[in-house]
């Protein structure tokens, strides 16, 4: 495998996990897609070489294969009660219950929102930019602005927060 | 609480998420890649026989004309199919290069082409059934199979093998149909998510 892939991986391995957790609420096939992600970042990778922008061009090939996903497993539900694995519980078991529980309500909140919107939080939550929002999806800041906005009522509604 | 806190605060959950094992990975997608490629290889290897076969129909001596003319006609048909299932991996090849909305088209779109594909498979069923059932219509008479055990000998089998396929092949594009169906009408409610009236992302 070309090391170019093993430094993507290394790199924005925390990114694919996440995206993909966005659209499989089921370990196996969450784990099923990232190889799928995977193998399309690989055939990919030849048709971007602008270091700048790889970060959006890892994220938008993730995405696509997502919504590929989400098309091809009509039935299967979208939450989870529970996380596998997370990271070391170094604040006590309280707390990393605790931070157990808003996780899995959270990724379920996102799991529960249209695909647009989805998509949109997704990378909010990675840091990017609107403009790099915008850029990866292939829509304009304005239009970032307004999925972001009907984003957060969804997820406030969906997290039983005061809106 | 302003916007800003809920994303800050959402953000941090989000990203207490664990990660890949960047190595388990890789040994996941080798494996695959391995799959796809045997795959790739058992389709190739198909198809050389298919060709070969449909080759020697053409070539062969003291081959019946309605057997060569099957032959051609396969040739075409055969070299649709190949192509048709070629583009079913468009979607993942194309995986950079189309937004979430073009995927989803793409997609809808070749649902609607696998609709009309299996009605024209519904229809050649029926009308090669029809004709062949024709040019046999003599045959069928029960006046020529019950004082006839050579022709019942040929009958019952020709009959029984090709109705049995033509059965299982009405009831394959029936299915397929319906999965098609069900997957547009999917694609097309993701579709409405994800665009305005207007058909632009919204």
């Amino acid at each position: 495998m070309a090391q170019d892939l093993s430094a993507l991986l290394q790199e924005y391995g925390g990114l694919l996990a996440h995206i993909a957790s966005s659209y499989e609420a089921d370990a196996a096939l969450r784990q099923d897609l990232l190889q799928d992600i995977t193998l399309a970042l690989w055939r990919a990778i030849p048709s971007c070489r602008n270091d700048a922008s790889m970060k959006m061009f890892v994220a938008r090939v993730a995405h696509n294969r997502g919504a590929s996903h989400v098309v091809n497993r009509m039935r299967h539900p979208k939450t989870v009660d529970l996380i596998e694995e997370l990271p070391d519980a170094t604040e006590g078991p309280e707390t990393h219950t605790q931070l157990q529980q808003n996780l899995v309500r959270l990724q379920n909140a996102v799991r529960s929102l249209p695909l647009n919107l989805r998509q949109t939080v997704t990378l909010a939550f990675e840091g990017f930019s609107h403009q790099e929002i915008g850029d990866t999806l292939g829509i304009s800041a304005n239009n970032v602005d307004v999925r972001l906005n009907r984003a957060r009522k969804a997820l406030k509604t969906a997290l039983g927060e005061s809106t | 609480m302003k916007p800003a806190d809920d994303w800050n605060r959402w953000a941090q959950t989000w990203q207490q998420q664990p990660s890949i094992n960047v190595d388990q990975l890789r040994q996941q997608v080798r494996r695959k890649q391995w799959r796809m490629r045997i795959f790739i290889v058992w389709r190739v290897i198909g198809a050389i026989i298919v060709v070969t076969a449909l080759t020697r129909l053409q070539m062969a001596p003291g081959i019946p004309i309605p057997m060569r003319v099957w032959g051609g006609i396969m040739f075409p048909l055969f070299a649709l199919i190949f192509y048709m299932r070629v583009r079913q991996y468009r979607g993942i090849w194309n995986a950079a290069s189309e937004g979430t909305v073009d995927l989803l088209r793409l997609t809808a779109k070749r649902a609607r082409a696998g609709i009309r594909l299996a009605w024209t498979n519904v229809a050649a069923i029926i009308l090669i059934s029809v004709v062949s059932l024709s040019f046999a219509a003599p045959y069928l008479m029960p006046v020529r199979w019950l004082h006839d055990p050579n022709v019942r000998h040929v009958l019952a089998p020709l009959i029984a093998t090709n109705g049995a396929i033509a059965i299982a092949a009405l009831v394959i594009n029936a299915s397929y149909m319906h999965r098609q169906r069900a997957r547009l009408h999917h694609v097309e409610a993701l579709l409405a998510e994800v665009t305005d009236l207007d058909g632009h992302p919204n």
